[in-house]
């Protein structure tokens, strides 16, 4: 019997499969995303980014930074907060209740806290207890909502308030979530160092900023200048023993500030649907939470 | 030495040979056993290949139950937020159109203030088309299918589409009654099949609920 | 074609046993090929070695763009896997195909060709990564233009060891066939549909890294795991002189390999939604299997004993793949199964398994095989016999020195930076520790890579100028008789 026909319909099928997973399913799935809303507000989520950005983009690729930093910040767990909004105005029934969701509260310390609203009343608890308590005290007459927070090591890290998802990549290309943290982790670095100038100086010597880094300088993303008419506004003021000589100056090139245009972009952190999260609104009196009825989101299929 | 090498790999004898051993039992034993325990595994934590669940996720009910709740004052502000985002490039911020594109004003307007949104709601789902009277002028102009064009689901659509019509019932001095995304959803299943836009008379074919 | 033996010790290069005509069919388009694949391996590990002393000196020769860390590791990776691994691995395979099939390599000047295609392409890939063109998709580097000239050498290969296998005059076949023929159709179906979805018409967002890591996975897992074995399967048994222990335990093993490998390959942590990373951690549970199958069937072949090392050095090789496998295969199930964000995949255990896999498996049994192959190409046994046990050696002790210290520290980092107070540069430094050893490997490595290169090349390059004297001689025997002196 002649296998070998067989052998070319094995291989195709199993190749198939595979393909048929990993490949079309995906394409179909998260390649045809779209933009999406962020909640509760519904702003659009993502927004394009910036041209200087997406060069910047283009440079982190060309210099490999994906193989230091990843941008996928994990989650392990999903605990709630209760937050209390406003006391109502029946005071020793909020008091009341208070006392029951927290025995270890003295008395002086329950007045101090409704006179400080908004305040946690119990923090890191499941969503049960979480709910539970919400209804107490709002049956008590005081307005309370349960606020959800992603946890996880890198969350407690400080590396993301939430974890990423394919939306934080929707205009990407190329999509860069890294396989390796050499470097920390840079999904929301434009949230967490939000200084321009920091990364500018990150960039040209690491160990000017971060003590005993193991990143390598990126002089050649600099060029150092003759100071002309005056110094630019660019130029990076350096430690005494980096410096340049008196009459030069160290400016980025546009590559080093496209560069940092794209890790300002990087802010993976709007509450959407699929990683939600509690982010405290300058209005705290809009978090109310209704005792029953609808939710915003849509029914389980 | 040297000869030693490739005599030790004598390949001018024949084809290598295998023995049809059979492939011993226990194997096929622990295949099953990992199977059951990938369907276990790919139903608990799967999310059933929905798209929205990412771990630690375990299904779409988990996730829902996570989302923020409903309330008054944050449809408001949602409302607003998609108003500008979808709505205020021609009615403008402020509600008070653009008649030189021949787009109406929404303050003042009885269509916005009528008893019941039903009209509203087919107008912002499938758009509109021709001479539409609002508050003693006449505008003509085309509207696109707002509605339809909202990301999301049917479901996410109706909530979008809710909150913007509740807002702009709420503001612009027209203080009429709040819309519940059921009812956008209930209204937009009778229409689901149409794709063109409304015409106002059409619209004034349906009772203002 | 005969040559007539003489003794090895008197003319180095002089062909010492007859090259039966498949063989020397086989010759030019495998040396073109295992000589590239050598260079290449020296040339890459040099680019290794320049990456991992950075750990040590952040500063070393960071001024050079073309040098910086980010460029020079895919160099490194992708001289490797195309430049050595899927070389050495496509002249195995169309050499297993003609001696197999007892028929003659078909069209030797188009498959040369090829050959000569596919270098030209992975150096101006290799090039266009170090000026910063790299695509940005791990394992898929090389730039656009250079994958044309990839493509077009592969086809010119693959579809004359195609001919070659249809036109054997032993039809019956092993079951290496089916390993070699599904691995000869696998890789330009991968190859192709990575290339036209990532950097021709790019698919959108992050479906871009979930086709990057499951043309990763099909690559480096399915497709060097279905060449490694089906050429282990075939030499193993000859060097030990038995029967494959189990002929239907191979084929489970290729069946659970097309079938379930393919699905691995999505990290716990990536941006995905849940049932990608779960179906990956499904298959790579499987695929344990797999791993067990393999053990079983080598271990009963050669009797469960680490006598075969003594076999002689080239066994060595083989022996210590097929280990080599297995552990890599443990190691990629036990990364796989956490799906916490500080999983072992993001840490240095990923690419220690990596390497551990395509080099320390599918590497070893590669060199076994050349060593086998190419005297038989020639007619002459290798130069310098002894430092083939020297670069079994340097390899062994390189990548056990690179890949086991890499995973205790990636293990360490797991454990470590689960406690958010532990600053994470901390647990950077003290993986440096390990990283010294790590680069003390790298350098055995590079050192026993240019052993094996001076062994094969001196094969090489004897065999031609002995020629060329034997050639010179006979042309100018008339010419120099001198009347009644010694000749």
């Amino acid at each position: 019997m002649n296998v070998a026909p067989l052998i070319f319909l094995a291989a195709f099928f199993g190749l198939s499969c595979s393909w048929f997973g990993f490949v079309l399913t995906p394409q179909i799935q998260v390649g045809s995303l779209q933009q999406t809303n962020t909640i509760p507000l519904g702003a659009v989520y993502p927004v394009q980014r910036p041209g200087m950005a997406r060069e910047g983009l283009a440079v982190y690729r060309a210099n490999g930074c994906e193989y230091c930093h990843s941008q996928q910040v994990g989650q392990t767990g999903t605990l709630c907060d209760v937050m209390l909004t406003e006391p109502g105005t029946n005071q020793q029934a909020v008091l009341l209740a208070l006392r029951k969701l927290r025995p270890s509260l003295s008395e002086g310390e329950d007045k101090e806290l409704l006179a400080s609203l908004p305040k946690p009343v119990r923090q890191g608890v499941s969503k049960a207890v979480a709910d539970t308590a919400v209804k107490t005290l709002t049956d008590s007459g005081a307005k309370a909502s349960t606020w959800v927070v992603p946890v996880g090591p890198d969350i407690a890290r400080g590396w993301g308030n939430r974890r990423t998802v394919a939306e934080d990549f929707l205009f990407d290309y190329p999509a860069m979530p890294g396989s390796q943290r050499v470097g920390p982790d840079l999904a929301s670095v434009g949230v967490r160092l939000a200084d321009p100038k920091w990364h500018l100086l990150h960039l040209y010597a690491p160990r000017a900023v971060v003590k005993d880094s193991i990143m390598p300088p990126y002089r050649f993303l600099f060029e150092k200048r003759r100071i002309e008419r005056g110094p630019s506004p660019d130029a990076l003021s350096l430690p005494a023993e980096l410096a340049p000589e008196t009459g030069y100056e160290i400016v980025p090139r546009t590559d080093a500030l496209a560069l940092v245009a794209y890790l300002m972009s990087l802010r993976a952190n709007e509450p959407l649907f699929s990683t939600p999260l509690t982010v405290a609104t300058a209005n705290p009196t809009t978090d109310t939470n209704a005792p029953a009825g609808g939710t915003n989101a849509p029914p389980a299929k | 030495m040297s000869v030693e090498l490739t005599q030790q790999v004598p390949l001018e004898s024949a084809q290598p040979q295998a023995r049809r051993k059979a492939v011993p039992i226990w194997m096929f034993i622990l295949l099953f056993l990992m199977l059951y325990w990938g369907m276990v595994y790919f139903d608990q934590r799967s999310g059933w290949f929905n798209e929205q669940v990412y771990a630690p996720y375990h299904s779409l009910e988990e996730l829902t139950s996570y989302q923020p709740v409903n309330d008054a004052a944050g449809v408001l502000i949602k409302g607003k937020q998609l108003f500008h985002d979808n709505c205020a490039v021609c009615h403008m911020d402020g509600g008070t159109g653009n008649p030189a594109n021949g787009c109406p004003p929404l303050v003042g307007s009885e269509w916005v203030a009528a008893k019941g949104p039903g009209r509203i709601i087919r107008l912002v789902s499938k758009g509109g088309q021709g001479e539409i009277e609002v508050a003693g002028k006449t505008y003509n102009g085309t509207m696109l299918a707002i509605g339809d064009q909202m990301p999301g689901d049917e479901d996410k659509k109706s909530e979008s589409i809710a909150a913007i019509i509740t807002y702009v019932r709420d503001t612009f001095g027209n203080k009429a009654s709040a819309v519940s995304a059921q009812k956008v959803k209930a209204v937009r299943a009778e229409i689901k099949d149409r794709n063109t836009n409304y015409s106002p008379l059409e619209l004034k074919n349906f009772p203002e609920d | 074609m005969t040559v007539p033996s003489s003794n090895p010790a008197a003319a180095p290069g002089k062909p010492t046993f007859a090259v039966s005509s498949i063989d020397f069919s086989c010759r030019l388009p495998l040396l073109v090929l295992f000589i590239s694949a050598a260079k290449w391996l020296v040339i890459g590990w040099v680019f290794e070695l320049i990456a991992s002393l950075k750990f040590h000196a952040p500063g070393f020769l960071a001024d050079y763009a073309w040098l910086t860390y980010g460029r020079v590791h895919p160099a490194f990776t992708n001289s490797i896997i195309y430049g050595f691994c899927l070389q050495a691995g496509l002249g195995v395979t169309l050499w297993l195909f003609a001696r197999l099939g007892n028929a003659p390599l078909a069209q030797r000047g188009l498959v040369t060709l090829g050959a000569a295609f596919w270098n030209l392409g992975v150096t101006i890939g290799v090039i266009g990564i170090l000026l910063g063109d790299s695509t940005g998709f791990e394992h898929l580097e090389m730039p656009g233009y250079a994958v044309v000239f990839i493509f077009i050498g592969y086809l010119l290969m693959a579809l004359w060891a195609v001919v070659t296998f249809h036109q054997r005059r032993e039809r019956k076949l092993v079951v290496s066939h089916w390993f070699l023929f599904t691995a000869l159709l696998w890789f330009p179906w991968i190859y192709s549909t990575a290339n036209l979805l990532l950097v021709t018409f790019p698919v959108r967002g992050i479906a871009q890294a979930v086709i990057a890591w499951w043309y990763s996975q099909n690559l480096l897992v399915v497709w060097l795991s279905l060449v490694g074995l089906g050429v282990a399967f075939c030499f193993i048994p000859k060097i030990v002189r038995r029967e494959l222990s189990s002929h239907y335990l191979a084929v489970f093993v290729y069946w659970m390999l097309i079938l379930v490998a393919g699905w691995g390959g999505i990290p716990g942590s990536a941006p995905v939604p849940a049932w990608m990373p779960v179906l990956s951690t499904i298959a790579s549970v499987f695929l344990l299997l797999a791993i067990v199958a393999v053990a079983l069937n080598v271990g009963e072949t050669v009797g469960f004993s680490l006598s075969a090392f003594r076999q002689g050095p080239i066994a060595s090789f083989f022996v210590f793949g097929i280990l080599a496998f297995v552990l890599a295969g443990v190691m990629r199930t036990a990364s796989a199964l956490r799906e916490t964000s500080q999983s072992l995949n993001l840490t240095w255990f990923a690419p220690a398994s990596t390497l551990l896999n395509y080099y320390g498996f599918f590497g070893m049994i590669m060199f076994g095989a050349i060593y086998v192959i190419m005297p038989r190409l020639l007619g002459v046994e290798l130069p310098w016999p002894k430092l083939l046990r020297a670069h079994f050696w340097l390899s062994v002790a390189g990548i056990l020195l690179v890949v086991l210290p890499l995973a205790l520290a990636g293990i360490f980092e797991v454990i470590s930076l689960s406690d958010a107070r532990t600053p994470f540069l901390t647990v950077m430094h003290s993986t440096l520790t390990f990283f010294r050893v790590s680069t003390m490997g790298d350098l055995l490595l590079l050192i026993g890579h240019v052993l094996f290169l001076t062994n094969i090349g001196g094969l090489v390059a004897g065999f031609y100028r002995a020629r060329a004297e034997a050639t010179y001689a006979e042309l100018t025997a008339d010419l120099f008789k001198p009347a009644g002196a010694k000749s």
